[in-house]
């Protein structure tokens, strides 16, 4: 193929082209010339010969020679020669041999062409040209073993055929996968080529980088699949850190905690900014509220409410849960400690040495004391208003005396949390007043508006007149005296609780040295010094009442 | 414990979101992938076309024949990819077809003035 290409390539000069074109041409009117019947007998009987024979051993010249043997013509004529060198190619290319094999028979047709010229037409000057060039097929170029590009004549247009050929009984026949493309086309390809190596270019370049686009997909997929995978061991790793963080920074804390108490109690408590006062068994209430906000302030209050975890409640559970569980329980049971210890170092004496022995829970301490004492100064409050409300004024004692008495009852009903009016106090005063003194009640009552000093003025003044009216009665009459005298033991009768109190006073009046005057007959908190001058004014009269 | 649960709940939600953008990220790049792999160089005839395409990694140039249906055109039957070894054969002999042109040419002008 090579060789006939470069053959063709050398054909240059027009005069060539000129020469060739008549010749050719003259041949080819001489083709059409011979019948139909004698070129179908001759085709038929050149196949069968070619069908037969080995094709490397065959020639042209002897396949024409047996051919006109066989059928009794005489093919010398160029006419049929160049029939059957039609034949004898299209059958070539059919069998698709090598073009090594092409080449060799090429040159034998040539030498025999030759010869047959030298035998037939001695005397012609004209050199017959190259025949090849008539065909009406000629295959340009292999693309592949079965891809061929081809030059054809269809019905007066000259084609160029890209076609793929498939082998049947022996032969290349043209198939379905291919283009067949007219001259005008032909040109816009070959104008197109330049277009068309560029696009390869940029594709190749493509396909190189699109290796690296999959693998970043890849990468990226990956990269997913990593960044879920981490997470999830993070965030197992973080639940697990958490577990494990959890109970330790507790145990800081009450580390921190302790040593605070610790450098507290040390130094006399100057840190502290709660102050709880120690329980003596009546301040309950008050101590209950200082100490829960201490316990909260050390944050070990939740001991009191909730209760130790178990962990022997979940034996199926796993590992993690397991010590999870365990270090919660000793965290707990060291709040309960330190929770414990703090209720016992603000209890009074007595109350520490009672508990302190006793091995109990922060949250069983805690309800025994709430039970006992709490309770305890209710029934304390209730005791005191009992006294305040069955308290009386005696004739025997100094009315003011017996007021102070009753205030203090108030005070301590003041402090136990319930509130006393002022003027319910001094309704109370006048009501509790000795029988003796009912006008006097009565004169108060009518007043609307009454307060304590005024109240105390107005006794004062009642009791400097009383006291005067006592000692004329006394120094008139000694009978009335009498009387006065059976009046008052029958007035202890109607009050004996309260008789028994005042004896015992009396006695500890009459035994015992005032330390304010020094004097007897009197205890040191009634003694008219610490009150009045008017109160001591008193006492100094009765002292001088009790020579006589 | 509440604490844990919150967090590992927060973990779950972060999960589903991150899997919920994957799908769409891959679909795009399947819609990317499919545009860049065909350019069409020029058109022969009105219905002829020459491409050069990239089919399982290698570089094919495709001379097809086109037809039209449901208003979109279709690559049709006739027609040959051809490989890079084909296409630089084809390159190489572009001029000998040429001449084969000129020759036939020639062949079909003697004819008609002989008739």
């Amino acid at each position: 193929m090579i060789c006939s290409c470069s053959r063709i390539k050398g054909v240059s000069p027009l005069s060539v082209w000129f020469l060739c074109n008549v010749t050719l041409g003259f041949f080819i009117l001489f083709y059409f010339a011979m019948e139909t019947e004698t070129r179908r007998k001759v085709e038929e009987m050149v196949l069968d010969i070619l069908k037969k024979s080995n094709i490397e051993e065959a020639t042209e010249f002897t396949i024409r020679v047996a051919a006109s043997e066989r059928l009794g013509i005489d093919l010398s004529d160029s006419p049929s020669r160049h029939f059957v060198r039609t034949v004898v190619e299209s059958y070539l290319l059919s069998v698709a041999a090598n073009e090594i094999s092409k080449d060799a028979e090429k040159k034998e047709n040539e030498d025999i062409a030759a010869k047959n010229d030298d035998d037939v037409k001695k005397g012609d000057v004209v050199a017959v040209p190259k025949l090849k060039r008539d065909d009406p097929e000629r295959v340009i170029c292999q693309l592949s073993s079965r891809r061929n590009l081809a030059v054809k004549h269809f019905k007066g247009t000259t084609l160029v055929s890209i076609r793929e050929f498939y082998m049947k009984d022996g032969k290349l026949l043209p198939g379905s996968k291919g283009i067949s493309l007219s001259s005008e086309q032909w040109s816009t390809f070959k104008k197109s080529v330049p277009a068309i190596e560029e696009a390869i270019k940029k594709m190749e370049g493509r396909i190189r980088l699109e290796p690296n686009g999959k693998q970043n997909g890849d990468a990226s997929n990956s990269a997913v699949d990593v960044a879920l995978e981490p997470n999830g061991k993070q965030n197992g790793d973080a639940s697990n850190s958490v577990v494990d963080v959890a109970p330790l920074e507790p145990h800081g804390k009450q580390n921190g905690d302790a040593s605070n108490s610790v450098v507290d109690v040390a130094a006399l408590e100057p840190v502290v900014p709660i102050e709880v006062i120690r329980l003596d068994g009546k301040n309950f209430q008050s101590w209950a509220r200082q100490m829960e906000l201490l316990l909260k302030q050390l944050k070990v209050d939740y001991v009191l409410d909730e209760p130790c975890p178990n962990p022997t409640l979940g034996e199926s559970a796993k590992a993690e849960d397991i010590a999870t569980a365990k270090a919660a329980e000793r965290r707990w049971l060291n709040d309960d400690l330190t929770c414990h210890r703090n209720i016992l170092s603000h209890l009074s004496d007595p109350l520490y040495n009672l508990y302190a022995n006793r091995k109990l829970s922060a949250k069983d301490l805690w309800e025994e004391l709430k039970l006992v004492y709490l309770y305890e100064e209710f029934g304390t409050k209730r005791y005191h208003v009992k006294k305040y409300l069955e308290f009386q004024m005696v004739e025997e004692k100094a009315v003011i005396e017996q007021i102070r008495e009753l205030n203090g009852m108030a005070d301590s009903i003041a402090a136990a949390g319930m509130f006393i009016d002022d003027n319910f106090h001094v309704s109370a005063i006048i009501s509790k007043l000795p029988p003796s003194w009912k006008d006097f009640c009565i004169k108060l009552m009518r007043e609307e508006y009454l307060p304590y000093r005024k109240l105390m003025e107005r006794i004062q003044i009642e009791e400097e007149y009383r006291y005067g009216v006592k000692r004329v009665v006394e120094h008139s009459n000694s009978m009335e005296g009498y009387h006065q005298a059976y009046n008052g033991g029958h007035r202890r009768a109607d009050y004996k609780p309260l008789g028994m109190c005042r004896n015992r006073s009396e006695i500890n009046a009459r035994s015992v040295p005032c330390s304010v005057c020094g004097k007897r007959g009197h205890l040191s908190k009634h003694c008219w010094r610490r009150n009045d001058k008017q109160t001591n004014e008193r006492k100094s009269e009765e002292d001088e009442r009790i020579p006589t | 414990m509440s604490g844990k649960a919150k967090r590992r709940d927060d973990d779950d939600a972060s999960d589903a979101d991150s899997e919920g953008h994957a799908p769409p990220m891959k679909s795009l790049k399947k819609d990317s992938d499919d545009d860049p792999d065909s350019v069409t160089i020029c058109e022969i005839s009105k219905n002829r076309r020459v491409a050069v395409r990239n089919w399982k990694g290698s570089i094919m140039v495709d001379i097809r024949e086109f037809y039209v249906k449901d208003g979109k055109q279709l690559p049709g039957r006739k027609g040959i990819s051809l490989t890079m070894d084909q296409v630089y054969l084809e390159t190489i002999y572009m001029d000998v077809v040429y001449y084969e042109f000129l020759f036939y040419a020639s062949v079909l002008n003697l004819l008609v003035l002989m008739i």
